[in-house]
């Protein structure tokens, strides 16, 4: 018994459909980061700009020519692999040497995504999965933030704000004011909030993105940290813990990527994401844990699916059929 | 949905533009700050008996202060210092009319290691200031006058003179470290030395290098191997005659040595040079200020903070500046 | 079952919004107009399950109302000439599942000038009529003879439905009407309101039920205040209620979860929790047989999209699609693509041919005929945004069923519930991938209802 096959389907219904496509979704992704592309050069100079366009050509290239080989059906116009790209950018300093950035996306693409069947399929965010490799084979070469508005020769290297805060260091410099509009040490792309809520709230408008996942994984994570902070219950610092180490960029474009969270249960896996985030900023080593908080959510999600059933219409899901 | 997207993209692009302005206006207005401070002294008419500090370094704003008659009761000189964090230790001294006791020492802003630098908001540290004499030294620093209630400053026997001789380096190095040295010496010979270095969390590389945390070389002796054979050299030698080093410091004497010795010289030179003649050699811990009074032997010794020698540095210079200042103006 | 009467729920779990309203204001805004053809050809298989066998051949006269066609099991019923004339043909003709059935072609007689009249010719047309000769026995009996079936799609004999041994206890009248550009039945309520009320109090005599509710989407806002007119002071058994338009609203079950609050159970009927449910087509159908003696042999239908004049026609069963979009002024597109029925829904008749050639004619479930412009689709690969399984109004995941039926694991498919899927294209139209999931989950339904039918057979 064979179902008919995918190609000429075109003459049943529904005859009319949603007027919108893959390429439409991905392109708003990337319009939305604009903003944060553009304080990433104001903020840390030319070398963002190199960085990111790096990042997106080996993207792109990778999916492009692995497709060609393998045969498949061309997905690269769908702009995803750009989005891929930018993100993987965001999530280094600037100071990141351009082949590890290379590297990094070829692994994202190639075996985070593609290998696991392109587009939908992956089971995690190739994006973070990229960073993760970095951290793993080059922490050094990609851990030298620098201070804003410096670049070049002038680089002034300095830790980000909860690597400071993590070894009991006075931050009193970063300003909460500075931390908003992005004028802290940090990776390419999560250091402003301000120009990272802007593209956001585009998504929103367009009805792109899970605002409820988003929102839920900022909330959880900023409950936590304050009821368990270092200094006591009920003393944690809300607004650093906002303002830093990525939270802003994980939740609005990392939690929200369609591919890494199952879309029944995404607020769940964003509340799971947020306790281990909060967990790795309180109690493990590392000041910032978004990336990896995201990663083992995505890497959950299978078996929260199976343990949260959905509700299907007139079946009762106690009784046995 | 397509208009909706062009209607999208050009209020993002409007609140974008909007925000960079925030973003590069926010930064000239921190700049304008920082110069407005520096103007504050001479150009804020509500203050009466501003003083003109212009071209004086580290001084932010002076003014005298007068009764209803008109007459100078006390100078506010405040002043500032860096120590250990990047922006400076301010604080404000109130000098009597003398320009030359102070009144009082109270902190304006600074942004020390919280449970080190921050130890100098305390009242205990603050009243040692009350009523002592400018210029000011930490306690054991003060150089050699007559009267001082101090150790004896013509060494009284051969070789090095009894005592604890701690000296420390006098900047932070560019990696957040201070190195620090200190001698005991028992019946004229050197019993001991400790050599070591301190970051601004108060971790000591002798431990951090044992536990692992600082690493040089994955094979080559840890840091605190290394700076226990400096000091067991310095016990054989009971000098440090001898220790030649090339132009990067680096030294063939001492067999497992690799890092570059030269703060270590400089510290052990200043230590042995203090035990020869006696100076500086510890007391066992008052924590009186040190307070003199009268016309003469007008130390003003003071105890720094503990574990925050840099910031009490600071402090020191930055009084001393207020003074060098005020002492100059009232003339 | 609680009674949970009209809880205030009013909504169903998902559902999209593919109308903005403009389509549907193509044809609403104009009466109703009568449309008598010369010839007409009807079809012995009236629904997607149900063939008739032919009592006629060909050179037979028939008159309007005669007998021509009859079941041959419980889920057909019988088929009348709907014109006075002469049967010129007996067309044999074929499904595309090789089922056989006629097609028989009447041409009419000069007898038939204003067989069509309606509006203010009967007396329950006009005003709620004494209805208390017609005992529940007599309107079963004469559902079955005037071949009353239900109009809103699936054709099943209604008489069949009425049968049930189950206690009844709400009638729920479907005037939702939620596809886009499908408007016969909004205007059959604003034209014809006395003798849809008529018939509601017939079917709630038929069943014995307490009351019935006549529910209708909020962009039909105009039949609201006509009905409580009518209905008002009256001390009637029926209530008018309003739901929040959305797609699918019309489909059975959604209707009455947001009704009536309660979910009909996963492969049961309505009449499982005591409720009925009928087209309003088929209520002003059931007063026509009962109060005019005229058994079910027309019906308004639609006929919009890219047309010259889009209208609702009044017409007899039969009658010639090519007829009605000639009426209509023909097609305005460059390639089209005839669609019968709603465009959510509809079967796909003929694309980029002309007029001349179009076949087909108008059948009692046809509600709509839509002509738009043809296009293309291309799927790419599922990106697993989860919009599908957002507005599945059934509450499936439909992506997860695409890929188990994309690889031939029926078994999967019937785990993922597939056999609930309503078919009604929502996550199709929503899929940014433009993947056809409607078709193949439902084509897996499909499927897994064989294999259980051929397993039980054994």
């Amino acid at each position: 018994m064979k179902l008919k096959s995918g190609k000429q389907l075109h003459d049943v219904s529904p005859h009319i459909v949603k007027n919108w496509s893959t390429k439409e979704i991905m392109q708003d992704v990337v319009i939305a980061l604009m903003p944060a592309f553009l304080g990433s050069i104001y903020f840390f100079g030319l070398n963002s700009l190199i960085l990111v366009l790096t990042a997106v050509t080996s993207c792109v290239l990778s999916e492009y020519i692995w497709q060609k080989i393998r045969k498949e059906q061309l997905t690269v116009g769908d702009w995803s692999a750009v989005v891929t790209g930018i993100l993987l950018a965001f999530n280094v300093p600037s100071t990141t040497p351009i082949w590890a950035v290379m590297v990094a996306s070829v692994f994202a693409i190639i075996v985070v995504k593609q290998f696991f069947g392109g587009i939908g399929s992956n089971f995690a965010n190739p994006a973070l999965m990229g960073r993760a490799l970095l951290l793993y084979l080059w922490p050094a070469q990609i851990s030298n933030y620098i201070t804003t508005n410096h670049s070049g020769v002038d680089a002034v290297s300095s830790p980000t704000v909860l690597g400071m805060l993590k070894s009991g260091s006075e931050i009193s410099q970063f300003s909460k004011w500075d931390m908003f509009i992005g004028n802290i040490p940090g990776c390419l792309g999560e250091t402003s909030a301000l120009l990272l809520l802007i593209g956001f709230a585009y998504l929103c408008y367009r009805k792109v993105v899970n605002l409820a996942a988003a929102s839920s994984y900022v909330l959880t994570v900023l409950l936590v940290t304050f009821v368990f902070s270092k200094d006591g219950f009920f003393k944690g610092d809300i607004l650093t813990n906002l303002l830093s180490g990525g939270l802003i960029l994980g939740a609005c474009f990392m939690m929200t990527d369609y591919a890494s969270v199952a879309p029944r249960i995404k607020v769940v896996l964003a509340i799971i994401a947020g306790l281990i985030t909060a967990g790795i900023r309180i109690w493990g080593m590392l000041p910032e844990g978004v990336s990896y908080g995201i990663l083992i959510a995505n890497c959950l999600s299978g078996i929260t699916e199976m343990i949260i059933k959905p509700h299907i219409y007139g079946v009762k899901l106690k009784s046995k059929k | 949905m397509k208009d909706n997207r062009l209607k999208g993209i050009i209020a993002l692009a409007v609140v974008t533009v909007l925000a960079f302005g925030i973003i590069y206006g926010s930064k000239i207005l921190v700049k304008d700050e920082a110069n407005n401070q520096k103007d504050v002294g001479q150009n804020d008419e509500n203050l009466p008996g501003s003083i003109d500090v212009s071209g004086a370094e580290g001084i932010v704003s002076a003014r005298e202060i007068t009764d209803d008659a008109g007459n100078i009761t006390a100078y506010s000189v405040v002043a500032e210092a860096t120590g250990f964090a990047t922006k400076p230790v301010t604080m404000e001294v109130v000098f009597e009319n003398d320009a030359k006791t102070i009144k009082e020492l109270k902190v304006v802003s600074h942004a020390e290691t919280p449970g080190y630098g921050q130890k100098m908001e305390e009242e205990s540290f603050l009243n040692q200031f009350k009523g002592i004499s400018a210029p000011i030294y930490l306690r054991g620093k003060a150089p050699v006058a007559d009267t001082s209630n101090q150790d004896v400053t013509a060494p009284t026997q051969e070789g090095y003179q009894d005592g604890i001789y701690r000296v420390e380096a006098d900047e932070v190095d560019n990696k957040g470290y201070l190195y620090m040295l200190t001698i005991k010496v028992e019946e004229g010979k050197i019993t001991s030395l400790v050599f070591d270095s301190m970051n601004r969390e108060g971790e000591y590389k002798s431990y951090l290098s044992t536990v692992g945390e600082y690493v040089m070389t994955d094979d080559g002796p840890t840091w605190k191997e290394q700076a226990d054979a400096l000091a067991n050299y310095v016990l054989e030698k009971q000098s440090i005659d001898g220790l030649t080093v090339d132009e990067n410091g680096k030294t063939d004497v001492v067999s497992g040595v690799s890092i570059s010795i030269n703060n270590f010289l400089d510290l052990a030179k200043k230590a042995l040079q203090m035990a020869k003649t006696g100076e500086g050699a510890e007391s066992t811990g008052s924590d009186e200020a040190g307070y003199v009074d009268g016309d003469s032997g007008e130390v003003g010794e003071i105890d720094g903070i503990s574990g925050a020698t840099v910031t009490s540095n600071a402090i020191i210079k930055l009084v001393n500046n207020a003074y060098d200042f005020i002492s100059d103006y009232a003339k | 079952m609680a009674g949970g009467l009209l809880v205030l729920k009013n909504y169903f779990h998902g559902g999209i919004h593919p109308s903005d309203g403009s389509d549907k204001s193509l044809s609403n805004q104009i009466p109703i107009r009568k449309f008598l053809p010369k010839t007409v050809e009807i079809s012995m298989k009236q629904s997607p399950n149900s063939i008739c066998t032919a009592i006629v051949k060909e050179g037979d006269k028939v008159s309007k109302g005669e007998l021509i066609g009859k079941p041959t099991g419980f889920s057909s019923a019988n088929i009348h000439a709907s014109i006075s004339g002469t049967v010129t043909k007996v067309i044999k003709s074929k499904d595309d599942k090789d089922r056989e059935f006629d097609i028989v072609v009447i041409q009419s007689d000069e007898s038939n000038t204003d067989s069509l009249d309606t509006a203010g010719g009967w007396e329950y047309e006009s005003s709620l009529v004494d209805l208390s000769a017609y005992t529940k026995e007599i309107i079963i009996a004469k559902m079955e003879e005037g071949g009353l079936v239900g109009m809103g799609g699936a054709g099943f004999p209604t008489h069949v439905k009425y049968q049930t041994k189950e206690i009844i206890k709400y009638i729920l009248i479907n005037g939702a009407e939620c596809e886009p550009y499908l408007t016969c039945d909004h205007t059959l309520m604003r034209e014809q309101g006395y003798a849809i009320i008529n018939g509601v109090l017939l079917f709630v005599k038929a069943s014995g039920a307490k009351k019935a509710i006549i529910c209708f989407e909020d962009n039909k806002l105009d039949i609201a205040k006509d009905f409580e007119q009518i209905i008002s002071g009256k001390e009637l058994p029926i209530e008018i209620k309003v739901l929040p338009t959305k797609y699918p609203q019309g489909g059975e079950r959604q209707l009455v979860e947001a009704v009536l609050g309660m979910e009909v159970p996963a492969g049961e009927l309505p009449t499982s929790i005591s409720t009925i449910i009928n087209n309003v087509g088929t209520a002003k159908a059931l007063a026509d047989i009962v109060l005019k003696d005229e058994p079910l042999i027309s019906r308004v239908v639609t006929v919009t999209g890219m047309v010259k004049e889009p209208c609702n026609y009044l017409v007899p069963i039969g009658t010639r699609f090519r007829d009605l979009i000639d009426m209509s002024g023909g097609f305005t597109s460059r390639i089209s693509r005839v669609i019968e029925g709603g465009p959510m829904t509809g079967r796909s008749i003929q694309i980029g041919g002309a007029l001349d050639d179009l076949e087909g004619s108008v059948a009692k479930t046809t509600s709509g005929l839509l002509v738009l412009e043809d296009s293309y689709k291309i799927e790419s690969p599922c990106i697993r945004c989860g919009e599908c399984e957002r507005i599945c109004p059934a509450g499936l995941a439909p992506f997860k069923i695409d890929f188990a039926a994309l690889e031939n694991d029926i078994t999967l498919c019937d785990k993922l519930y597939a056999t609930e899927c309503i078919s009604c294209g929502s996550c199709s139209y929503v899929c940014p991938a433009k993947r056809e999931l409607a078709y193949r989950i439902t084509e897996a339904k499909n499927e897994i209802f064989r294999l259980r039918r051929e397993r039980g057979a054994k």
